[in-house]
């Protein structure tokens, strides 16, 4: 069997194998299931230069039922990047589901959809594509039912929005049929978008990626699943895998199966810009640590689909990195919520407080990717950022330049809200003795912490090696730009001199007095110190921005779900089926008058 | 290539501690022009080191429920960034010609390095005079950086779209300051009230609000890590004002009398900068809001409408 089928069949197999043997080895096979996963899909990702494979179940009417799978650049990474936080989400999950009910199926769940995203991934097959997509979507439904008691809610709004997607990927998959007669990826290259049909063809493809993704209008499932879902499940598949499996779609049918024109273009540009500025407005005022995450991880999509906008070589190859880099913080962040959730029962900022004492390895783990998230240099955040505002300089859009860096201007507002009230601050009284998070739990968010360090520090490797080679697929040659060692921002020359900074101002204070601290009162002008009544949680931070004029107007609409295509479908939906609710009346000379109608223009029509 | 390399590095220390040093001398005029307007004195010219230094002789205090490491090092984060932004600056004004690490997004982003730093610290004091001083400071944030990019952005589009500070610089010895037309002289005002503002001085010096905070974020700083956020703004008391030389007023040149000339257009800013400070209240941070994100942004957007027409 070809190698490309190994990480599809391993993890569906292991999935089944934990539904046979008992309880007690169901982390174990988890383990294993992920990790031979990683390991094949590591052997693609190096050998992967046009791998195919094909296998041929029947044939149809011409119509060839088959699995047929290629991998290239782009895919290849895509694969083992998704494997990867796959295996961190099982070692997380050791720890973190300990003692949570319904486990068997979580880890059933969790090693389908690694199976099934493969999948999706290689596929060279429209149609086995959008299975596999479906399947994804379903286990999603699925795993977020496993949390809370109000995850039913949560479940039941993702399937709706991400199925609404899905049927937009079946219909763009038909009329693409009908228009080029193929659906085979490889043998749809670079088209040109000349048709109002082929136009129409690429926006229900790019609603079915941009959904999946969480891009605004479609982003509002990613809050909503927050409320009720596991952390650990939020950690995954919205964070992580399914902002790589949605750019991944955009990324392919952007740059190597159309060729984009000029307005839709614009229009990726638009919904990124858009998407980045009001879905970080409406993290800014969230006071529940996971739901705000939720935000965060729809509006660094923003980014993304501004990144493969720009259509040149620099903001696509930002665009793709941003993808890597924003499922490697936005994963640690969620992890770290859930390291706080699971120890102190609560993701409610106003109760939280004081952590980094006592947690200090989610501390200093979910600091260096909440400021990687805010683009701060030299961490992987601003690598990616600052090459996507390159891009939009390129083509001469300053004005989405200044969306984005206004966008990560937010970011960092609400993050220090985070920081604020999640780990320093004061402690809540309401919270008891805190235990550490525990090895479980630590190692992921070690891992992913440090890579955020690496891939901003040497940020070069990446680009030359992996994200240069993936552009090729449209552009011939890789600009120069992004060989770092030359262009305008050198991080490891910057880290360097970060670094001496560093040790200069340490060196001060040996030379000084601070290394021999006297430890006094909180100094409060000398009143009488009572600490729980001038406890100040950040859930105060942004009171002056929810209060001012226009911003309030939409912070009300944004509540009463004006910017959610899940509650505006619905009221309007239920306008129209009142319509047809109202012509079956009960009576039955109304249904014979319509069947008469009805008779007559079938009459008409045949006789003409 | 490894003796070039710490050359270079060299070359990037040097700079960064000859910045500090004309922020110390602005600091220095800053002090002596406002106690010429309240009809003072004013101190003599080594008072801003040696404030600085003996702040270094002091003791470190650290209010207990701190988070002890995360206080300490906050401000040696702050310095570090800051220090790197004062020698990218400082290096394309000297070198206008190399694009290395010149680039003005990047300069954006290490300039707020500080601020945060601050914010980290002040948070992780466990004071509330410290945590509303801190959220004060991020709104202020948030406030003047909206038309301080919007005018960015136009300078950006005024010089042809390049990002380099080196090519901004040397456009304008081309076609003349950006300064010269009516978007580079509104661009020029809004960039003046945001350097008062991330310096946090009258009337934006919110976050701090002697009077009612009792110095909000610094609150419980004392000693060496004082010293360290004093180091911190003097460096940022010469960036900002270079800052704008750089982006609207054609540079500094290193030749001769150019430099004279070049210092005179910073003394010019910077006795702006005092003037402002002297002259106007403190206003409420809800006031600041309305104002950077009123007014001010209404004009930066008028300003790159301008510039997109030519004017």
């Amino acid at each position: 069997m070809n190698i490309l089928f190994y990480p599809i069949i391993i993890p569906l197999v292991a999935g089944a194998v934990i539904l046979v043997v008992p309880k007690a080895l169901k982390e174990l096979i988890a383990l294993v299931g992920t990790i031979a996963a990683a390991y094949y899909a590591w052997l693609i990702f190096i050998g992967g230069k046009g791998m195919h494979a094909s296998y041929i179940w029947f044939v149809m009417d011409q119509f060839p039922f088959a699995a047929e799978l290629r991998a290239d650049t782009l895919s290849g990474f895509v694969l083992f990047a998704a494997a990867v936080f796959a295996l961190l989400i099982v070692i997380y999950s050791i720890g973190f589901m300990k003692d949570g009910e319904r486990l068997k199926e979580y880890y059933v769940y969790l090693l389908l959809t690694i199976g099934a995203a493969a999948a999706a991934i290689l596929a060279d097959n429209l149609v086995l594509l959008l299975i596999s997509w479906e399947v994804t979507t379903m286990l999603l439904f699925l795993m977020i039912t496993i949390g809370e008691k109000t995850a039913k809610d949560s479940a039941g709004k993702t399937f709706v929005m991400i199925g609404f997607s899905d049927c937009s990927l079946l219909l763009g998959i038909i009329l693409l049929w009908w228009m080029l007669g193929t659906l085979r990826i490889s043998d749809i290259d670079s088209v040109p978008i000349t048709s109002g049909a082929l136009t129409a063809v690429y926006v229900l493809l790019l609603i079915g990626a941009l959904v999946k993704a969480g891009a605004m209008p479609g982003h509002s499932w990613i809050p909503k699943a927050a409320e009720g879902a596991p952390t650990s499940v939020m950690a995954f598949l919205p964070a992580s895998l399914d902002k790589l499996l949605g750019i991944y779609l955009l990324a392919r049918i952007s740059l190597n199966m159309f060729i984009l024109t000029s307005h839709l273009k614009l229009l990726l540009l638009i919904i990124g810009g858009v998407t980045i500025i009001l879905a970080v407005m409406f993290a800014l005022v969230q006071h529940d640590l996971k739901k705000l995450l939720a935000y965060h991880a729809v509006s660094q999509v923003g980014y993304m689909v501004m990144g493969i906008g720009t259509g040149v070589p620099i903001g696509v190859i930002g665009g793709l990195f941003h993808m890597l880099n924003n499922a490697i913080y936005k994963c640690c962040l969620f992890l770290g919520a859930g390291a706080v959730e699971k120890r102190t029962g609560t993701t409610d900022l106003e109760n939280l407080g004081g952590l980094a004492k006592m947690m200090p390895v989610t501390f200093i783990a979910s600091l260096v990717s909440a400021l990687a998230i805010s683009g701060v240099p030299p961490l992987n955040g601003f690598v990616s950022k600052w090459l996507i505002y390159q891009g939009t300089i390129e083509i001469g859009q300053p004005i989405f330049l200044l969306a984005a860096m206004f966008g990560s201007a937010l970011t960092l507002a609400s993050f220090i809200k985070v920081i604020h009230s999640v780990f320093l601050g004061e402690k809540s009284e309401k919270l008891e003795e805190i235990k550490p998070e525990g090895a479980a739990m630590a190692i992921p968010m070690v891992i992913l912490a440090v890579l955020c360090i690496l891939l901003g520090v040497f940020a070069q490797y990446p680009l030359m090696h992996v994200f240069g080679p993936i552009v090729g697929l449209r552009f011939n040659g890789v600009p120069g730009a992004i060989d770092l060692s030359r262009a305008m921002w050198s991080p490891t020359l910057a880290t360097i001199l970060i670094i001496i900074a560093l040790v200069i101002g340490w060196i001060i204070y040996i030379l000084s007095t601070a290394t021999k601290v006297r430890t006094t009162t909180i100094f409060v002008g000398g009143e009488k110190f009572d600490t729980e009544s001038l406890r100040y949680p950040g859930t105060g931070f942004y009171e002056t921005i929810r209060d001012m004029i226009p911003l309030k107007t939409l912070y009300e609409d944004a509540e009463k779900g004006v910017y959610d295509l899940y509650v505006l479908g619905g009221k309007y939906g239920l306008k129209i089926i009142e319509v047809f609710r109202s012509m079956h009346n009960g009576v039955v000379s109304t249904y014979i008058a319509f069947a008469m109608i009805g008779l007559g223009f079938l009459v008409i029509y045949l006789v003409r | 290539m490894a003796v070039q390399g710490i050359l270079t590095v060299i070359k990037f220390v040097v700079i960064a501690i000859a910045i500090l040093v004309l922020g110390l001398i602005t600091s220095w005029i800053d002090r002596k022009v406002t106690a010429r307007i309240q009809a003072r004195v004013g101190p003599p010219w080594f008072q801003p080191i040696a404030d600085i230094l003996k702040l270094l002789g002091k003791e470190t205090l650290v209010p207990e429920g701190a988070g002890r490491n995360v206080f300490l090092y906050a401000p040696v984060i702050g310095l570090a960034g800051m220090a790197l932004a004062a020698a990218l600056l400082g290096n394309a004004l000297i070198s206008p010609e190399v694009g290395f690490v010149g680039d003005v997004v990047v300069l954006v982003y290490l300039l707020v390095i500080p601020a945060i730093a601050l914010i980290i610290g002040a948070s992780a004091s466990g004071n509330p005079m410290a945590a509303v001083g801190a959220s004060r400071e991020m709104k202020l944030i948030l406030g003047y950086e909206l038309p301080y990019l919007i005018v960015i952005a136009t300078v950006i589009y005024k010089t042809g779209f390049t990002l380099k500070l080196g090519d901004i610089v040397e456009t304008q010895a081309l076609d003349g300051w950006n300064l010269w037309s009516i978007s580079g002289v509104i661009g020029f005002f809004i960039l003046l009230l945001s350097a008062q503002a991330k310096l946090g001085l009258v009337p934006f010096d919110i976050p701090e609000a002697d009077q009612e905070l009792m110095g909000g974020v610094i609150t419980e700083y004392s000693g060496p890590p004082l010293a360290l956020i004093r180091i911190t703004k003097t460096m940022l008391l010469a960036v900002l004002p270079l800052l704008m030389v750089t982006l609207l007023m054609g540079g500094v040149q290193f030749e001769g009398l150019s430099i004279l000339w070049g210092f005179l257009k910073y003394l010019v800013i910077v006795v702006l900068i005092v003037l402002i400070r002297n002259t106007n209240p403190r206003v409420r941070i809800d006031q600041a809001l309305k104002f950077f994100w009123g007014p001010v942004t209404a004009l930066s957007i008028i300003a790159f409408i301008l510039a997109y027409w030519g004017l």
